[in-house]
Formats: structure tokens, sequence, C-alpha cells
């Protein structure tokens, strides 16, 4: 039989206590797939992760492992493995008998057992530690003991709770790339939790952002990181420059009246005359120029400048006191603070959100700008 | 680099040896001075109407050819061992099974519970032991209960002043001293340890016997020394609930000695040999416990 790992959430609610964790998700984990779960601390992603590993257990809804329902099932008889945050290796066995624990359950022969337990121990590249406590090992190889642990049962689906979160740096940045290489190697289903965005970029063949308990976009890096669905998944993946403003339709263009100037964009999402909406524009996709730019009528002052190795940056306060930010591959000229600059983008790179309006939409007015342009 | 003391040198050594030297003099004077004393004695003679501060080895020799039968003290020291296990086995599996009950099933007020768990600590040991004789006496709550139920139409006497009912009062009274360890061993588990062994397939029972037992077993090592050290010298609970003959033991022999008997010499000699087993048992139990806690959890 093939071994797929489709995993599918239907209506998903959760409750602790009178906190509502999860709500109404509703989402499908392609078989095969890195996907991570991406968002803030306390967005329900590891309880998203518990309920497939049935740890917990819902308060209404369904989960699917390929075409059977396995909300009901006892964690033990279900298909699929996990790797814990903090290891959770037996410290009572060592690295070998820790791997071979889940095997010796399902009462496999020794020799079989023998054969996957060193074949998942060349995987993560532990050869002679075979005999070695858990309490002998670093972060990292107890790190790759539970990986082992999780794979050598062959289940179509790996869930991974955070597991590099409690490695240094740069060990957490060489993992990455060695999860990714097994994933590819097995060929399973890996859901991976996190609430780090470069992990997750970096790794994902698609991330779903969450927040509050929602899921708020999946998708690929790219989709995610070009065109977030919403602020809070723009703000959230990398960073970003939010303009609140009043959109008026021109074409196939849009012209967006904001609170510091008036700006263009695309019209992809087919806005309308006076609706409301954010128009992100990532730092990397901010320009300056000297003088107004057609289309665009963002006047701004330099207020700052600072070196962060490969990339320079730039505060620039605008005319309502907003401060944007500005960045630059190090070597490049960028102005010196209290440089007088007119701040525009290509229209392609603006990101146009529809949204209820807040506030500051609703107190948008014509921005009298001539003693800026003067 | 050298850190510059505020305190002369002077100040400094009296620092270092002068805070500890309360705590020595205490461990000598109640401590080492009695055990030296009871060593010494045991190898006096007993005189006619005092001790004789001349060596000799008869005591020793006393306690292990005097008597006959059961009624040898040797005999009688292997009774209180095998006694006294039975106190251990008993009490560590009813320890067990509350140490997992207040750890794993009680969601809310889990201090309250284990507190009301070890609450009988606070209850004087007279009070304890005699409590038995009210519940298990001829005209006592269980036979009167039984009594009632119809069930026998005598009051059963074997309840009280037998092995048995000693047995019940020592468990009774040690149990708490096994609760303790047991439950703070198991409460230092990882919950995650127990969800990992679920997950990679195994079931309850599984998972009770491969990961949570093996890890509360230096908690059950040192629980169950307390209790088997505890009762090995108990004599009260031997002589308020024991039947006259059949109940002695070791500890009411050595205590008689120092009474009625008035022959402190034997008693002190007996008292070494309760104590070199005693440390026996402690020394192997330590070994097993070294053992299993080397395994221990917690040190990531």
């Amino acid at each position: 039989m093939e071994k797929k790992g489709a995993i599918t959430l239907k209506n998903i609610n959760k409750y602790y206590g009178k906190n509502h964790v999860l709500k109404d998700l509703d989402f499908e984990i392609r078989p095969g797939e890195f996907l991570s779960l991406l968002g803030p601390s306390g967005c329900g992603k590891t309880t998203i992760l518990r309920l497939i590993a049935g740890l917990e257990y819902l308060d209404s809804g369904e989960i699917y492992m390929d075409e059977d329902r396995i909300d009901r099932l006892e964690p033990y008889k279900r298909n699929l493995n996990t790797v814990f945050q903090n290891y959770a290796l037996f410290p009572h066995m060592d690295v070998y008998k820790n791997i071979a624990y889940g095997l010796k359950a399902k009462w496999l022969g020794h020799k079989e057992i023998d054969r996957r337990v060193k074949e998942a121990i060349s995987m993560v590249k532990l050869e002679g530690f075979e005999k070695r406590q858990p309490s002998q090992m670093s972060g990292g190889q107890k790190q790759r003991v539970s990986i082992a642990r999780a794979i050598v049962n062959q289940a179509p689906v790996l869930l991974l709770d955070e597991p590099l979160t409690a490695l240094d740096l740069k060990l957490r940045k060489e993992m990455r790339f060695e999860l990714r290489r097994l994933q590819k190697q097995l060929g399973i289903t890996f859901i991976f939790v996190t609430h780090d965005q470069e992990e997750a970029i970096v790794m994902s063949d698609r991330i779903a952002v969450m927040n509050g308990g929602r899921i708020e976009q999946v998708g690929t890096p790219e989709e995610i990181y070009s065109h977030p669905a919403s602020q809070f998944v723009a703000e959230f993946i990398g960073e970003t420059n939010v303009f609140e403003a009043v959109a008026a339709v021109d074409g196939s263009e849009l012209r967006l009246r904001m609170e510091s100037g008036t700006a263009s964009a695309l019209n992809i999402k087919g806005v309308s005359d006076n609706e409301f909406v954010n128009c992100s524009v990532r730092p990397d996709a901010i320009r300056l120029s000297e003088t107004p730019v057609e289309g665009f009528n963002i006047p701004g002052v330099v207020s700052e400048c600072i070196f962060s190795g490969s990339f320079e940056k730039a505060i620039i306060r605008l005319v309502n006191d907003k401060e944007i930010k500005y960045t630059r591959l190090s070597g490049s000229k960028i102005p010196e603070p209290g440089t007088k600059v007119y701040v525009y983008w290509d229209k392609c790179d603006a990101e146009i959100m529809k949204t209820e309006g807040h506030i500051v939409h609703s107190q948008i007015e014509e921005v009298d700008l001539s003693a800026w342009n003067n | 680099m050298k850190i510059k003391s505020k305190y002369s040198p002077g100040t400094r050594k009296f620092l270092q040896y002068g805070l500890i030297l309360p705590l020595v003099l205490w461990l000598f004077m109640f401590l080492i001075v009695p055990y030296v004393n009871l060593l010494i004695n045991s190898f006096w003679k007993n005189g006619a109407f005092k001790v004789e501060h001349t060596f000799t080895l008869e005591n020793y020799i006393k306690f292990f050819t005097s008597g006959t039968g059961t009624n040898r003290p040797v005999m009688v020291l292997l009774d209180t061992l095998r006694i006294s296990a039975i106190v251990m086995v008993c009490s560590i599996l009813i320890s067990f099974p509350i140490a997992y009950f207040i750890n794993f099933k009680v969601k809310k007020n889990k201090q309250l519970f284990y507190m009301l768990a070890i609450i009988p600590l606070w209850v004087s040991y007279i009070m304890r032991a005699y409590s038995w004789r009210i519940i298990l006496g001829t005209n006592g709550i269980l036979n009167s209960f039984f009594m009632w139920t119809g069930l026998t139409k005598e009051p059963i006497d074997a309840f009280l002043y037998s092995d048995v009912s000693v047995i019940i009062a020592m468990v009774h009274i040690y149990t708490p001293f096994v609760l303790m360890p047991m439950y703070t061993a198991m409460e230092q588990i990882p919950r995650n340890l127990l969800e990992a062994s679920k997950d990679l397939g195994c079931g309850r029972i599984r998972t009770f016997f491969k990961v949570l037992l093996p890890l509360t077993l230096p908690g059950v090592l040192t629980g169950g020394t307390y209790a088997l050290a505890l009762s090995m010298g108990d004599f009260l609970a031997p002589s308020l609930l024991g039947g006259a003959s059949t109940s002695t033991k070791i500890a009411n022999i050595a205590q008689l000695q120092f009474g009625t008997s008035n022959n402190w010499p034997y008693g002190a000699a007996i008292g070494v040999i309760i104590f070199v087993l005693i440390l026996l048992i402690i020394l192997v139990m330590g070994r097993l416990e070294k053992h299993f806690s080397k395994l221990e959890p917690g040190k990531e």
C-alpha cells in the first residue's frame, strides 16, 4: 500500500476552559508536503499539532488522515509521529533503545528492528552514539535522536513542535537544511510548528500563517511574502510599511489618498471608488527621489540611518509624523539624515488589502502639501 | 584574577570553619557520641549489680546462641525483618496508586490532596497506634460492624494482638514516608515523556511499565528504605498491638534490656546488631537507587 499522509481538518473548534483557542479551522495538508504552521505564541499552532497527534481532544470538528477519520483514535493508534519541543527522550534508555522504542511497540522482529534503527541513526548522522545516554549529549544531538526516534517508524506524517527553538542560532540554521533534506529523502508529510518566520520561509513548501486561533493565509513562502492576504500577515512575515488609504479607481490603477500624501498602485483585487484599503510596501521596495515622481506625492525627511551588516536601513519621517522603513544593500547610496526626499514605489510592489476601515481611514483628508513642495 | 575579600585572612578562616562548627558539634553530641557509647557499652560485662568495665564478647555470643526455637534472638531478628519487609511492600503498594492518582488524575488542588494523604504524620504516634486498638479490638468497630451485618456471630479476636494488627498499624504509620519520595519522583517525570510513549505506539499499560515505573523506581526505593528501617526499630506498635509472645520484635528485646532485664551491655549489643543490619540495607538500597537514578530525568 502506498502511504500518502494527507491531513484534513474540518471545522475544528477547541476551548481551554472559556478560552476559544481554535475557531472554525478548516484546511488541508497535502501528502508529502512540508507545511509550516507559523504564528505568534498563543495563536493555537501547537494546539493544532497536539490535536492531530491525539494529545488533546477536539470540542467540535473532524480530522481525517487520507480517508480515515482519526480524531477519536487514541494517540498510539494514529499512524503518525511527533518530534517534541524539548526532545522528550527517555532518560533511562540509551540512544539505541530510544530509537527502537516505537518499533518494539509494534512487536517487530529483532533483525528488522536492528536494521531500521541503524538506518535511522545513519540518516541523522549519529553513528557511534548508540550506547550514549541522553544526559551525555548536547542539545543538537538530542534533537537528532528525537527525530530518528520519530522517523524510524516510517509513518507517512511527521509532526514537529518547534524542534529548533532550543538550539543555538548556528546549529538552528544547519538543522533547517537537514530537516528539509530529510523530508525530501523520506517523501513524507512534515507539519512543522514555528514562530520563526525565517525558518518557515526557508524550509516550507507551504506556510499557514495563524493569528488568534484562525488561519490568516495559506500559501507558498513567495505568495505569502509578496502577496500577504492581510495586514497581520504582511507585518508578521518580514518587515513592511503599511499605509492606510482611501482608493480612487483610475483605469487599471488606483490613486491612493493618504494622510501622508498621494500614491498609486495596481488595482488587482477589484477595489472600487472610495473604498478603504491598506497598502503594504516592503522596506526594500521603497524608492526615494529628490523630486516628486508621477503618480506619487509623499514627501519626507530622512531621520536616521542604520548600518546592519549586509544591509543599510533608513527611517523616513512623513508629514503625518509616521515613520517608514527603507532598506538597501550596503554600498548603494543612502541619503544623509536630514535630507528632504520623495517616497515612491514600483506600482506592482504595493500590496493592496481591502479593510473594513478604522478611524484612521475615515479621517483621511486631502493633505495640503504646498508647504513641503516648496 | 583574584577577588579581594573585604575580610582579613583570619576572619575568612573563622567564617569558613566557624559557621559550620555548631552543626559539627550538634552531630557530634547527639549522633556520634551516643553511637560510640552504644558500641563501647556492648563490649562491657554485665555484673551482678552494675556494669563491669572489662572487655568481653559474651553479649554478642549470647545473641547468636541463647534461647531455643523461635525465641532465639536471631530468629526474632529474622522474624522482625520479615514483618518489616511485609510492611514495606504493603506501604509501597498503597502509596503507588495514591501518588499516581494525585499526580495524574487530580487536575485542581493537587497540593490539598497531597496534604490529605500525608496528614497522618501530624498525629501523634501513640494516638495512631491506639486508634487501631479501638478499630480492631474485641468490641471494636470492625467486629461490631461484622456482627451487625451478620457475617459473624462471635467477635473475632484474631484482629488484635497478632502480627496482622502490628503490620496494619505500621503500614498505616509508615505509608506517608513512602508516599512522599514516590510522589516527588513521579512529579518530576516530564509529562511529554508519557506523551512521547503514546505517540510512538504504546498504550497505557506499556507506557506504565516502560516509562512511568522505571522513572519512579528511585522514589519507590527511597520510600521502601524508610519503611523498612523505621519498622525494624519500632517497639511501640508490637508492644501495644502485638500478641503476648508471638509478636515480640527485636526492638522489644533490646528495650527490655534497658528496663526490666537491666542488662545494658546486652541491650547495647542488640542495638549495634540492628544498627549494622539497617546500615547494610540502606547501603544496598542506596546502590540500587543510584543505579536507577543515573537514568533519572531532569538532568537536561
